[in-house]
């Protein structure tokens, strides 16, 4: 549900923070038929910090390959394209997120560990219940809270007040949110990634990761993002300035058709992979 | 009987129903004891919990529960209460909470001791 009043702000920005260019480039090519390994792998080392930071998460325990991979070649061919897009994706908003001023209330090292928590859960939910596609998932969970980054940076005195508002009340921040600004973060983090020209999937597990209502298609990737986010909660991993953990909405838990003892391997695997990845993607 | 997770389970436990993966094909059967090498096929199988026989979930909690002085049973409690809003009648949120509070309640076993973070165990 877009409001006219969301897109007036999100294209009154003028410094809002684009995607690192390499994302865009990499995108357009994978669409096009005559890319090649060399060409891919040549384009992202145009960055070469992200290139950097691909190669280290690759290297990780997190993808657990036996033998080093050693350039960027080996890792595309060895994560294939999809994984290789999201992977750049992840790495690109990390350095947008870096360099993000925040308000005082609003702690940016905690939000990106929350990120990444959540990210890493919806993944871990994802390869759990065979969804044809984590790395997607990853994606959305990774960008779920974007829009409070949007709030805390461009509308910094009414951000204020939403935090001071949840502290009073111990509601969740969407309720305040809405409140005081009249929309809330899934809303302006959707609209952010409809301008960054992200798939529309990833779209949609921005919009819905609450479920506050239903959207006219669950799928099971939004599901994944919703269940995630609480469980990162749950787990402490990071904070966004929620006081408490979300309830799992019953729809989506039965259209990932796990079982219950399913959520502790989730869980601990989740908290194995998200610690890490800490190690790899920390800010100062 | 109880389920319990894969990284909980011991050789020399006996399975109170066979050990299913996810297309219903049974990988051991009920009544068998598991050995270390059953132990590591379930990671492989992709097996997350399997039911065990004379294994009460919520007793072993208790039991871990019993080991640790009052007051950091009360601050964790507290601490829960705080991060978990009242629900009623949902099994999932139930079992999130279950999962978190045994976490806690082992690294803070663990503390006491001195070893490595319980939370993951593999």
């Amino acid at each position: 549900m877009k409001s006219k009043e969301i897109d007036r702000i999100i294209n009154s920005i003028d410094t809002l923070p684009a995607l690192p260019i390499i994302y865009m480039k990499l995108s357009h090519l994978l669409n096009t038929p005559d890319s090649s390994i060399k060409i891919i792998s040549n384009m992202i080392s145009e960055d070469p910090a992200i290139a950097a930071m691909v190669l280290r998460i690759v290297n990780s325990a997190a993808y657990g390959f036996y033998n080093k991979i050693g350039d960027l070649q080996h890792a595309v061919v060895i994560l294939g394209l999809n994984e290789i897009k999201n992977l750049v994706l992840a790495t690109s908003i990390y350095k947008v997120v870096k360099e993000f001023k925040s308000s005082n209330a609003f702690d940016m090292q905690e939000f990106w560990k929350h990120s990444i928590g959540c990210a890493i859960s919806a993944r871990v939910l994802a390869e759990t219940a065979y969804l044809k596609n984590p790395e997607d998932v990853f994606t959305g969970g990774l960008l779920h809270d974007i829009g409070k980054l949007i709030h805390a940076a461009y509308l910094r005195e009414k951000f204020n007040g939403v935090l001071t508002n949840i502290a009073e009340t111990e509601s969740q921040m969407s309720e305040s949110e809405k409140k005081i600004l009249g929309f809330d973060h899934a809303q302006t983090g959707s609209a952010l990634a409809e301008k960054w020209n992200l798939p529309r999937e990833i779209v949609n597990m921005i919009a819905h990761h609450h479920l506050s209502y239903m959207p006219d298609t669950l799928t099971r990737e939004i599901a994944a993002v919703h269940i995630g986010n609480i469980l990162c909660v749950a787990l402490r991993m990071g904070s966004s300035g929620e006081k408490r953990v979300p309830i799992v909405n019953q729809k989506a838990w039965e259209i990932l058709d796990l079982k219950l003892s399913d959520l502790e391997y989730v869980m601990q695997r989740s908290t194995k992979l998200f610690k890490e990845s800490l190690s790899i993607m920390e800010f100062e | 009987m109880g389920i319990l997770n894969i990284s909980d389970l011991k050789p020399g436990m006996v399975l109170a129903q066979s050990a299913k993966n996810r297309h219903g094909v049974v990988i051991i059967g009920k009544g068998n004891v598991l050995t270390e090498k059953h132990i590591h096929s379930f990671k492989t199988w992709g097996i997350t919990g399997v039911d065990i026989k004379n294994i009460d979930v919520d007793q072993v909690t208790k039991q871990e529960m019993e080991a640790l002085p009052n007051d950091i049973i009360e601050s964790i409690e507290r601490e829960l209460d705080e991060l978990f809003p009242p629900f009623e009648d949902n099994p999932v949120m139930e079992e999130i909470y279950k999962i978190v509070q045994r976490a806690s309640l082992r690294q803070a076993a663990n503390q006491t001791t001195g070893v490595a973070d319980e939370i993951e165990r593999d």
